[in-house]
């Protein structure tokens, strides 16, 4: 209950600030429309680019997610709450709903706009909204990592930055090389979460696959997000001290 | 009635001890100062106090509940306000109050809100962002939101550190109001003048152990042979007459700011010191004569000084 208090005040800011709408509103826009317009290609082809392109965004926009925990503990407002009878873990959980709600607005202008334009896809609505929420899952357990990780501005972008190159790194890229044969990098590459949501996003965009065929790297993704979740809820409770 | 009971609490982070065996306890409708200078162990001990730090050994009672224990209900039951003004940015005046008024559980939130809002003079300001808000306003922000839960207890954690003198004593009206409300206050301070004007009773602490307790006269009463003089020259001081009085009998510490030369010592020194000045034919403008303060007491129980109050 806590954390939805936090969050229904923490989430205020979002749609206060003008520029923030604009980036909203205007990033998955402007991209459907350059896409269409300079490619010359289907509605639906750039939809789903940008669809895709918007999970790559929410990657990286998790290193936003350590930057304003670094910022409430530097304003002191991040002392401010846990002295409030909120528990360790109702403050964190407030802060991945604020997370979540902010990151999926995002995924929502998406839809809105595909159904003003009467897009279809050869897959599944339902199916493409749920690999998109899980997508926003996905980031926003790996964002509150972040969260819990960041001493400073450059170490969140470091950390940013790390993690995204391994993530970004697919086995279809890679043809093997002097040190890792091709086998090593598609193994690597069969445990990458952000290579399955790719997958199954383009499967039900372009070849309509349903989601029951990606049951095995479904459950991959899950193991994923439950392990990080996992992983920042006892990052917090250990550091959780040292940033007071 | 004692509200808050420490026994012998000790925290270590890694090598260093910051808070070392320490006992004290506060009083029902007491204002209560933790003085001492940066890096003291000051703010370790409120965070243990309210749960959000576990001790590495010792005790906290508050309300009878052990904080390291019922944290939760502990923070319920206490109001605190932070050294900066700890304000949401982006949220209104009043958002930031009713935040913490939800937080709190306060089911009428709305109306103590308005309460709170009338009682500290934000009715200007309410449905304004906070960073447009003034210094002054802020802090004010920052006690009323300390004042939400009308808790019984009251932790200030040095709530007027870097504040000019004007805004200072802004700062002390709203702490007397505190002590005019029954509450009961722990104060933490650098500042000896504040724990002077505003506690009943002090607790000096230095390097993470407690040096001295009881009231600010009890303290200085202890030192009752000892003097403070202060003198002002047409013309500064020499190093060497600085150096002679410092090597005196019964002389603890010579402060040489300036024109003016500060010696606190033993009253049986006074002749000697006299003579000293005397000596050195500068032309003496003022000199004054004061009872030990509590920076001499704290001076005498560590051989440090705190921060002095002119300097900030």
């Amino acid at each position: 209950m806590k954390a939805f208090i936090l969050a229904k005040y923490t989430s205020k800011d979002l749609f206060r600030d003008k520029t923030n709408i604009l980036w909203i509103v205007a990033v998955p826009a402007g991209l459907v429309v350059l896409r269409n317009l300079a490619a010359r290609e289907m509605l639906e082809r750039a939809f789903g680019i940008a669809a895709i392109v918007l999970m790559f965004m929410l990657i990286i926009g998790c290193t936003g997610v350590g930057l304003a925990i670094l910022d409430m503990r530097r304003s002191g407002t991040f002392k401010r709450i846990l002295i409030m009878p909120i528990s360790k873990t109702g403050y964190f959980l407030g802060m991945a709903l604020d997370l979540f709600g902010k990151l999926g607005i995002m995924v929502g202008i998406i839809f809105i706009m595909m159904f003003i334009y009467r897009i279809t896809i050869p897959g599944s609505w339902v199916d493409l909204l749920i690999v998109l929420l899980v997508a926003v899952l996905f980031s926003v357990a790996l964002g509150l990592n972040y969260a819990t990780l960041s001493k400073s501005v450059f170490a969140t972008i470091g950390l940013g930055m790390a993690t995204g190159l391994a993530l970004f790194n697919f086995a279809d890229w890679h043809s093997g090389g002097r040190f890792a044969g091709t086998g090593l990098v598609e193994t690597i590459g069969d445990h990458n979460p952000v290579y399955h949501l790719l997958r199954m996003m383009l499967g039900i965009i372009f070849d309509g696959a349903p989601l029951g065929h990606y049951h095995p790297e479904v459950i991959t993704i899950f193991l994923w997000i439950v392990g990080l979740f996992l992983t920042s809820v006892a990052l917090y409770h250990w550091r959780v001290e040292k940033m007071l | 009635m004692n509200l808050v009971e420490i026994r012998n609490l000790t925290r270590k982070f890694g090598r260093l001890t910051a808070v070392d065996n320490v006992s004290f306890e506060i009083r029902k409708e007491e204002v209560l100062g933790l003085l001492g200078p940066n890096g003291a162990g000051k703010s370790t001990i409120i965070d243990m106090i309210v749960g959000l730090r576990k001790p590495t050994s010792g005790s906290v009672l508050v309300y009878g509940l052990d904080s390291s224990k019922n944290g939760l209900e502990v923070r319920r039951r206490v109001g605190y306000v932070p050294q900066q003004a700890a304000v949401f940015d982006d949220l209104t005046v009043r958002e930031n109050l009713s935040l913490a008024a939800e937080m709190y559980g306060i089911s009428s939130f709305k109306q103590r809100v308005a309460e709170i809002i009338k009682e500290y003079d934000l009715g200007e300001k309410a449905d304004k962002l906070t960073h447009t808000l003034s210094g002054g306003q802020r802090r004010q922000l920052n006690f009323a939101l300390g004042s939400i839960p009308d808790s019984q207890l009251m932790i200030l954690d040095e709530p007027t550190v870097g504040l000019d003198p004007t805004r200072r004593l802004e700062a002390w009206e709203f702490i007397r109001r505190f002590q005019e409300k029954g509450k009961t206050v722990l104060l933490t301070t650098h500042y000896m003048e504040e724990a002077d004007a505003l506690c009943s009773r002090i607790v000096l602490i230095d390097r993470g152990k407690i040096v001295a307790q009881g009231r600010s006269e009890e303290l200085k009463a202890t030192l009752s042979d000892e003097l403070l003089i202060e003198y002002t020259f047409a013309e500064m001081a020499s190093d060497e007459l600085v150096e002679r009085l410092t090597g005196l009998q019964g002389v603890l510490q010579v402060e040489h700011e300036g024109l003016s030369l500060e010696i606190t010592l033993k009253r049986s020194a006074l002749p000697h010191v006299q003579q000293l000045v005397h000596e050195s034919k500068l032309l003496i403008r003022n000199s004054s004569q004061k009872e030990v303060t509590l920076n001499g007491v704290f001076f005498h129980y560590t051989g440090r000084q705190l921060i002095k109050d002119k300097e900030e």
